[in-house]
């Protein structure tokens, strides 16, 4: 098994690895580079709890970054693009 | 060719995502209604150049991002910056859950987790430079793939990468500081 980012595995993995962030953030998300990366972290249960915390943090800030647009604004738009096809 | 007949049904299910990003870009509402106003009715217009079958969202996030530049960025205060080489990868892992100095069982580092709330990551995110600020954004937020953001942002991929790797350990270390002002973190346990 090839390591896509060349020093996953001689890392001293004691305080979580980085190699586990600069995969997240780096590696080409292309599924075979995913799935060998996915196969080294499996091997390792700080490299897991690691990449689980890191996936978490992400969870949190994509669900607390999602707004609802008005309501107002939307019909507002809808209306716009409606005067603008009639105006065709 | 996409036929501008359908481009409401085809666009308006975007709308929440493009007002979230709009939100996180100018950091106020006012501007951020004018601003998907002014995407939606450029994608009308172009509407007829946009080639049917491809990818809609990137497609209105690239308005959306060069509208914002053009329009309204020279008015953002800008954040102020950071010196990122000094915050070290996983840095929350490190405070909060690494072997060495964990302070947090794994469920209450997801509690914690859960314990942010929207304020306060939507200030996190919002107080990083833009140039972090947008990919995190596009990538964590919106789903768009590494290409897709390159694209979006007409920056190259390894830059992308750079820039997501640096602006989220500025994001985490953001995160911490309110968990320290809020005092959420339990104390250490005292050593015997």
């Amino acid at each position: 098994m090839t390591d896509p980012c060349g020093e996953f595995e001689s890392r001293d993995c004691g305080s979580g690895n980085p190699c586990v962030s600069t995969y997240l953030d780096n590696c080409p998300q292309d599924v075979e580079c995913q799935t060998v990366i996915q196969a080294l972290i499996a091997k390792c249960s700080t490299c897991n709890d690691t990449y689980a915390f890191e996936m978490q943090v992400r969870t949190v800030v994509s669900r607390r970054c999602s707004d609802q647009v008005p309501d107002a604004l939307k019909s507002k738009i809808f209306q716009a693009i409606q005067q603008a096809q009639r105006n065709r | 060719m996409a036929d501008q007949a359908t481009f409401a049904e085809d666009a308006m299910p975007l709308m929440d995502g493009l007002y979230s990003a709009a939100m996180r870009m100018t950091r106020n509402a006012a501007d951020a209604e004018d601003l998907v106003q002014e995407t939606y009715l450029k994608a009308f217009n172009a509407y007829e150049r946009f080639e049917a079958g491809t990818n809609l969202k990137a497609w209105m996030y690239r308005i959306l991002t060069n509208s914002y530049i053009n329009a309204y960025r020279k008015k953002q205060r800008r954040p102020d910056e950071t010196d990122i080489d000094d915050i070290e990868d996983l840095y929350l892992y490190r405070r909060l859950g690494g072997a060495e100095s964990a302070v947090l069982s794994r469920s209450a580092e997801d509690e914690l987790l859960e314990m942010f709330g929207e304020d306060e990551v939507k200030l996190a995110l919002e107080d990083l430079p833009e140039h972090y600020r947008m990919p995190i954004l596009l990538a964590d937020v919106e789903g768009f793939a590494y290409k897709e953001i390159a694209e979006i942002l007409d920056v190259p991929i390894g830059t992308v990468m750079s820039r997501l790797h640096r602006g989220r350990k500025q994001l985490q270390k953001r995160l911490y500081s309110f968990a320290e002002e809020r005092r959420l973190l339990p104390d250490p346990e005292p050593v015997s």
